[in-house]
């Protein structure tokens, strides 16, 4: 049976490659059997399960070991094409008038964020300090007191969120008598000690929120 | 990569088990582009992600993929779903 055959060798490969490159060419169309060739499980799982959530006939054509040939079939020109793109948002960012252009001091004392399950309190606390990473304006700064501390202790789960924001520029301040109460004062795994002198200056100084 | 899950409940339970099996996974927020309300889904930093493996339950599979600007933290992102 006739029919146009486009190839993709994706053996050599690293993921995602296969899976992008199977995108793109059934995107692009033009062919009747997209012949894709991967070099390791993932890569045919990945392409597999691609092909079933576009809608697309797919089978295992050969296999030698991990390696392996898969052959999607395009969907008929009647179909129309699933395209996996992803849904608009439903809730838009809000957005950011010029005063508070200036970082914001962030003040953490405690290191879970609201009352309840400590478990969500921890689990809100690690989204939080990634989304700081995400903001349109960052934080000038984050101030730790309490519980806050620990926020910064090697081992926390927080710590490699602190550490991206503490190495674009964002400075860490953990009270030094909180470290030294809960005996942790050469535990710190980011930023630097701070006292409460400087930390009520800086938290009179300027914009600051608190969790 | 990145796989969402119906609860963020079965994220954090999937967390655990890769972890517990010392494969290397991000615990993040859902980005906006992803879905509008709060929810935790899991980030895998190499493209090799297999959702089938035992008990991960993932609802969505994620390619992402960065534009780094350079500037700042905010990296400019496109997400599509691929499964």
């Amino acid at each position: 049976m006739s029919g146009s055959r486009k190839v993709i060798d994706a053996r050599a490969l690293p993921c995602p490659e296969p899976v992008v490159l199977t995108k793109k060419a059934v995107e692009e169309g033009g062919f009747e059997v997209l012949e894709v060739r991967v070099g390791c499980e993932s890569a045919r799982e990945n392409v597999l399960r691609y092909a079933g959530y576009a809608g697309l006939e797919a089978t295992l054509a050969r296999e030698e070991g991990a390696a392996a040939v898969i052959e999607i079939r395009a969907a008929p020109a009647t179909a129309p094409q699933k395209g996996p793109l992803a849904a608009p948002s439903t809730t838009a960012p809000p957005a950011v008038s010029a005063e508070s252009a200036a970082g914001a001091t962030v003040f953490l004392s405690s290191s879970s964020i609201g009352r309840g399950d400590d478990e969500l309190g921890a689990l809100l606390m690690r989204g939080f300090t990634y989304a700081l990473a995400e903001a349109e304006v960052p934080p000038a700064r984050i101030i730790l007191m309490n519980s806050g501390v620990r926020l910064a202790i090697e081992g926390s789960e927080c710590l490699p969120n602190l550490r991206r924001l503490a190495e674009s520029g964002i400075d860490v301040l953990a009270c030094g008598t909180c470290l030294e109460y809960y005996g942790l004062k050469d535990k710190l795994a980011v930023g630097r000690v701070s006292n409460m002198y400087e930390i009520a200056g800086l938290l009179l100084s300027g914009r600051s929120l608190s969790l | 990569m990145i796989a969402t899950f119906r609860t963020s409940h079965d994220a954090l339970r999937a967390e655990r088990s890769l972890r517990s099996r010392g494969i290397e996974v991000e615990l993040i927020p859902v980005p906006r582009e992803i879905a509008g309300d709060c929810g935790f889904c899991l980030l895998f930093p190499t493209g090799e992600i297999r959702v089938e493996e035992a008990g991960l339950g993932a609802e969505g599979v994620w390619l992402v993929e960065e534009r780094g600007s350079g500037e700042g933290l905010r990296k400019e992102r496109r997400y599509e779903r691929i499964a």
